[in-house]
């Protein structure tokens, strides 16, 4: 009888283990880069993110478009004033054993909160007492309305394995510093294991069928590979060696659409390209008139000359023929799928030479004027041939903008020293809420307000409403606010948005899966046929 | 002779010293790596800390003469970008780029000679003329249109070759090798090729001069009027001769591989020290690219002076000139 019980039981964890999912599959994908790191709390960096929350789980999570869902909190309520209380999953591990608690987001909080590169969602944290073993309160120094949503991006990482591995404090790399355990180890909660690491080569995965969540894909195993040449990548996806990549360049996607064995998903992603024009300065920089004389007078300071630029770049015609259909076209700073997103309120210039020309001249610039146009040559989706394909709109209403094309690292440290008075530049909101675009790209500049306003835009009546929503808990106000500080700087012209920035992830057709507008590849919803 | 190798050696040393300086002001000019480490929606307060922790805020010559005291010691610092330690870094790429440059020139020498000698022995037949004119197109096509080609035309369209990668590798020691394996020789077979068409188009051409040369020579003459039969004549005689300046440019053209090496591997994703150069440039991560070219300066340096020695044993003449 007893061996009858356990044969039983034998065929019932069995079927366990194969019905969970179709059948095994190994899966593998590639795109340009490589996760910098493994230590879940260095890198702010998109693809370095999208590896580690495979192994990682964050305290608070992301569903498939980009709303909170439970994670490793199953719950969180603001309990007065500036705490928040989060209620913990019971009888998670971790992939070496060690049991989840309270002790471990404490630890986490306290290890990302110092030189790391997520201490601006941090930074503002005061206070994280542990209530019990799954309850824990974080307070910040003012009421934080957005805190779950800043602890969206924070991986939990084991205490007790960190301080075993002598990884307590993120890694450094200044000149006395020494490489860390966790740099190229990982321990976490999530749905993939770390099973090997080659830095700059490959990364490999396999399933965790302890994980706490449902895993409704079918990949056991998982290879993630660094290919740089953007032509081999796509010989790679072409020769079946790899299932998925995530930049395809736009120029392959018609040949790769084409073929039977292969196809094409496209989504938006969260970054909206603009035109930043410097309100600040009397003298812009790199500007000159007909005669090569440097302008005396900054001509963006004139809202008619900024709704000139406005009218005279016909977007449509960029999205067409230098994306190749790939961009949603921009009007307000927010993003669809962003909380405080509105479409009604989305609405941008139309291209209209005749009002732009009209403008120019009413303002006094009907003789134009010549700019250098700083732009990346390696940063985002054909920047440069966008960038090309502006100027010669521009010069329809004799604005000069003469494209100066760098690359990205040249670029960023121009911007950062605002060494350009007319720029293009992609953004993203970090938090993914509409108030990180308010905040960062068009606060008056005092740093963490107007981080990359790079134009310095100033409006007294925007700042208070983007102040406001710092601690505005009523979603109705909130939306109040979002729709007045959105309309304040479409109607002023502050920048000149242009598109959003598309995702196109190539893969052989049997392949299933579900893109994110944070370009994030997540294992768990992929599923080979 | 020693006096020779001691005064080779130093001359060295400065020739180290002065691609040290020239790699170090140079990468100044490829960006700013806190611009590069960091978001743009860093807090300024950290990219300064982080400027500091670098030492970036250093004068040139404080920065320069701290990089040599610890690479005098064997430490290279930190990659900014994956934390570890470069050297480490480094010796892991090491093997891939060695056995694609030693693949790639025992492939074109054991092509090149054999066509060398032929387009020379058969110099009005079609065959040699053909070789002749492929050899000029091999190098005049730049080396990445070659990769790509060989890729689309060996891993699409027939699927027998992988299109990036090392393949299957064995661990002997810190030593990683793919020619242990299969999918090894398959992976390595493309790369080597389209590494190794440059070099074999000069060292086919040299032969070919060399033994065209070397057929006019009083020697050869008196060998026919021996009697000797063609195959003596031409292997024996003629071939042997021309031998000496071909190894001497052979091994001269070693560092030309590794320079030309950056541009293969990238196109075929093989992770050697090329590939890790061009990853570091765009990342601006100065440790590991002032690394790279020293270590590729120190190969120049040592394959420069190992000929130089091998010709004086091989040519007793030069030892009169000195």
């Amino acid at each position: 009888m007893n061996r009858k019980v356990l044969l039983g039981t034998a065929a019932a964890a069995l079927s366990i283990a194969m019905g969970g999912h179709a059948h095994a599959a190994k899966f593998v994908y590639a795109s340009q880069g490589d996760p910098r790191t493994l230590d879940p709390h260095a890198m702010n960096e998109q693809l370095t993110l999208s590896i580690q929350t495979q192994i990682y789980d964050t305290l608070v999570g992301r569903g498939k478009s980009l709303e909170l869902v439970p994670s490793l909190a199953t719950s969180w309520e603001n309990v007065g004033g500036a705490t928040w209380r989060f209620t913990l999953r019971q009888g998670v591990k971790f992939h070496e054993g060690q049991d989840f608690t309270a002790e471990d987001v404490a630890f986490s909080i306290e290890r990302g909160k110092p030189g790391s590169q997520f201490r601006a969602f941090l930074a503002h944290i005061t206070d994280v007492q542990v209530v019990d073993d799954h309850t824990i309160d974080v307070t910040t120094a003012e009421v934080d309305p957005l805190l779950p949503g800043k602890l969206s991006t924070l991986n939990i990482m084991d205490r007790d394995w960190a301080v075993e591995h002598d990884s307590q404090s993120v890694s450094d790399i200044g000149a006395d510093a020494e490489e860390i355990h966790a740099t190229r180890h990982a321990n976490g909660t999530g749905p993939y294991r770390l099973q090997l690491r080659e830095p700059g080569i490959r990364t490999e995965l396999v399933r965790n069928d302890d994980w706490w969540g449902e895993n409704p894909g079918n990949v056991t195993e998982a290879t993630y590979l660094q290919i740089t040449s953007a032509p081999t990548r796509v010989a790679a996806l072409l020769s079946g060696e790899v299932d998925l990549i995530m930049d395809a360049p736009l120029q392959d996607l018609p040949r790769i659409e084409s073929s039977p064995d292969l196809k094409v998903l496209q989504g938006p992603e969260i970054r909206t390209l603009l035109i930043g024009m410097d309100q600040h300065r009397e003298q812009p920089l790199h500007a000159f008139d007909a005669d090569g004389n440097p302008l005396a007078a900054n001509p963006f300071k004139d809202l008619r000359v900024r709704q000139a630029v406005a009218h005279a770049i016909n977007v449509d015609v960029l999205i067409d023929r230098v994306l190749r259909g790939n961009g949603v076209p921009a009007g307000i700073v927010s993003i669809p799928g962003l909380n405080g997103y509105d479409s009604e309120l989305d609405r941008r210039p139309a291209f209209d030479l005749d009002r732009a020309r009209a403008l120019m001249s009413e303002a006094g610039w009907g003789g134009g004027f010549r700019i250098g146009f700083l732009c990346p040559n390696n940063r985002y989706v054909n920047d440069t041939e966008v960038c090309r394909a502006i100027a010669a709109q521009l010069a329809q209403i004799e604005i000069e903008a003469e494209v100066d094309s760098v690359p990205r690292n040249v670029y960023f440290s121009r911007l950062l020293e605002i060494d350009t008075s007319f720029y293009i530049i992609g953004l993203t909101a970090s938090a993914y809420d509409t108030f990180d675009l308010l905040q960062s790209n068009l606060m008056t500049r005092e740093p963490p307000d107007g981080q990359v306003n790079f134009g310095r835009w100033s409006n007294a009546e925007y700042d208070a409403a983007v102040d406001a929503l710092k601690s505005e808990i009523d979603p109705a106000k909130r939306q109040d606010l979002y729709r007045r500080a959105i309309t304040l700087a479409r109607d002023d012209l502050a920048d000149l948005r242009l598109y959003h920035q598309a995702i196109n992830w190539a893969m052989k057709s049997n392949v299933d899966a579900t893109l994110r507008s944070d370009n994030f590849v997540h294992l768990k919803w992929i599923t080979v046929n | 002779m020693l006096a020779h190798i001691v005064r080779r050696l130093l001359q060295g040393l400065v020739v180290m010293l002065a691609v040290g300086l020239v790699s170090f002001s140079l990468i100044s000019f490829v960006g700013d790596p806190v611009a590069s480490l960091l978001g743009l929606d860093t807090p300024q307060e950290a990219r300064e800390e982080l400027k500091e922790e670098l030492g970036l805020n250093d004068p040139f010559v404080v920065r320069y003469g701290a990089f040599l005291l610890r690479a005098a010691q064997g430490d290279l610092g930190l990659s900014y970008t994956s934390s570890r330690p470069v050297v480490e870094v480094i010796a892991e790429r090491l093997p891939a780029t060695i056995e694609l440059t030693v693949v790639s020139a025992v492939l074109a020498i054991v092509l090149a000679i054999p066509m060398g000698v032929y387009t020379a022995l058969h110099r009005e037949t079609w065959g040699a003329r053909l070789l002749l004119t492929a050899s000029l197109v091999g190098v005049s096509l730049p080396t990445f249109v070659i990769g790509i080609m060989l890729i689309l035309v060996f891993s699409v369209s027939l699927g027998w070759l992988p299109s990036f990668g090392r393949g299957e590798l064995v661990r002997i020691g810190w030593w990683t090798t793919g020619l242990a394996s299969i999918s090894g020789w398959k992976s390595i077979l493309m790369p080597a090729a389209s590494l190794a068409l440059v070099q074999m188009t000069f060292t086919m051409r040299l032969v070919r001069a060399e033994m065209l040369e070397g057929l006019r020579t009083d020697y050869i003459r008196f060998a026919r009027a021996r009697g000797l039969t063609n195959r003596a004549v031409h292997f024996r005689h003629a071939l042997k001769n021309t031998l000496v300046p071909v190894v001497t440019v052979i091994g001269l053209q070693v560092g030309t591989l590794l320079a030309f090496a950056i541009v293969t591997e990238t196109v075929f994703q093989w992770p050697g020290m090329g590939l890790l150069f061009i990853q570091s440039v765009s990342t601006v991560d100065v440790p590991v690219m002032t690394a790279f070219l020293m270590v590729v300066g120190l190969i120049f340096v040592v394959v420069n002076l190992a000929v130089d020695l091998l010709y004086l044993a091989i040519d007793p003449r030069l030892h009169v000139t000195q």
